[in-house]
């Protein structure tokens, strides 16, 4: 993203801004680091401290091919709105009710802390933030209306037709700090009832990570991602999001 | 819509999807935050809201300058897309049906409001005559 697109952006909107008609259906933020035994010996050290506000334990499945303790046990709300994932090499804390950064920042935080806390953890490997959006759309002469919803355009040779029926695009792009994973990608409800755009925004570092100023790290990987996001979004798009609808 | 052809479309994304030799595997998708959360289950979820901007019905088509914002639940058989500020409230037995019904009702005010002079409007149908005049524009569907 060039240095002008991104200051645009960040003209037209601000971090703080919950939109009323947000599109989020999971947003998630994941720490890894070196496998600690600890934690596959002794979760219940972790879950004793959370337990009050995410009571739900939700063991992985055994999958072929996979191994257990790579694989992260949940502790979610009782209404599922949000949780936790543990395993021996990451930790990540997931809201599907996402009420603003600065909410959920202050919520990783105080659940990583516990890590640092009960575990020797002081390395970090990786930081990512992911924000999923489920875009349902109507389809305009039978093909999916990108351009209303999104600035990405294809650009495609004249004799191939831009009139999509359906899409799917994966592109990791380079940014200062990190890379960012946009995933868009149309998919249909299973009874086949509505259509959505799925926006996947993946921000993830690697450098310069550190356990004691993990607040910070944080805050680059939201800053990211966010814009990202409103540099992808449509004027007439922001419109909708922020209620400015009839 | 064409359901066979969006059908048929989406089962050719799945199967391009898959199609990668077995000694390779995808890079897009190798290293993903929290990779445990799939959105396919969330394929079950049905998003309440949705904005839209051009109605069909029959040869005509309205456009919006601002997003029309479409409520649409679904209770027991039923399907309801309604507008609150528009004043629409239709039912149909699929999604496509609810969201044809709200076209054609959204047609039909609209031409409605328009044929009325201001001095025959007072009160709701006054904002309402100004809502179509202000940001409908209509075409013929070609």
């Amino acid at each position: 993203m060039d240095k002008n697109k991104k200051k645009k952006a960040a003209k037209k909107f601000d971090f703080t801004e919950v939109y009323p008609n947000q599109p989020l259906i999971e947003v998630v933020c994941e720490v890894r680091f070196p496998a600690d035994m600890t934690i596959e010996c002794r979760k219940d050290l972790f879950y004793a401290k959370i337990k009050n506000k995410y009571s739900e334990i939700l063991v992985p499945q055994v999958q072929m091919g996979k191994a257990m303790p790579l694989e992260a046990y949940r502790f979610e709300k009782k209404d599922r709105s949000a949780g936790v994932m543990l395993a021996i090499n990451k930790f990540s804390f997931y809201e599907k009710k996402y009420e603003g950064h600065e909410k959920f920042i202050t919520e990783f935080i105080r659940l990583a802390s516990f890590l640092g806390e009960k575990y020797s953890i002081s390395k970090i490997d990786r930081l990512g933030w992911r924000y999923i959006n489920l875009v349902p759309f109507t389809r305009e002469d039978g093909t999916v209306p990108l351009h209303r919803f999104l600035t990405v355009s294809l650009s495609v040779p004249n004799n191939i037709s831009k009139k999509f029926e359906n899409i799917s695009i994966v592109f990791i792009s380079k940014v200062a700090e990190g890379s960012i994973t946009t995933k868009i990608e149309s998919v249909m409800r299973e009874d086949r009832q509505q259509e959505a755009l799925v926006l996947d925004f993946d921000f993830a570092m690697t450098e310069n990570l550190n356990f004691s100023k993990l607040r910070d790290s944080v805050k680059i990987a939201h800053k990211h991602t966010r814009t990202l996001f409103e540099t992808l979004i449509t004027d007439q798009y922001r419109q909708y999001l922020k209620g400015e609808t009839l | 819509m064409n359901l066979l052809q969006i059908d048929q479309s989406y089962e050719l994304i799945n199967k391009r999807i898959q199609d990668v030799p077995d000694n390779y595997e995808r890079s897009a998708t190798k290293e993903i935050t929290a990779a445990e959360i799939d959105v396919r289950p969330s394929l079950n979820y049905l998003a309440n809201k949705m904005p839209a901007w051009t109605f069909h019905c029959q040869d005509k088509v309205l456009y919006s300058t601002l997003p029309v914002d479409v409520n649409i639940r679904r209770e027991e058989m039923f399907y309801f897309a309604e507008s609150e500020k528009l004043k629409i409230f239709v039912i149909g037995e699929t999604y496509d049906e609810a969201m044809r019904a709200f076209a054609e009702q959204l047609l039909y005010f609209y031409e409605h409001y328009k044929r009325l002079t201001p001095d025959k409007v007072t009160g709701e149908a006054e904002r309402l005559k100004r809502i179509y005049s202000t940001h409908f524009k209509e075409e013929d569907y070609v």
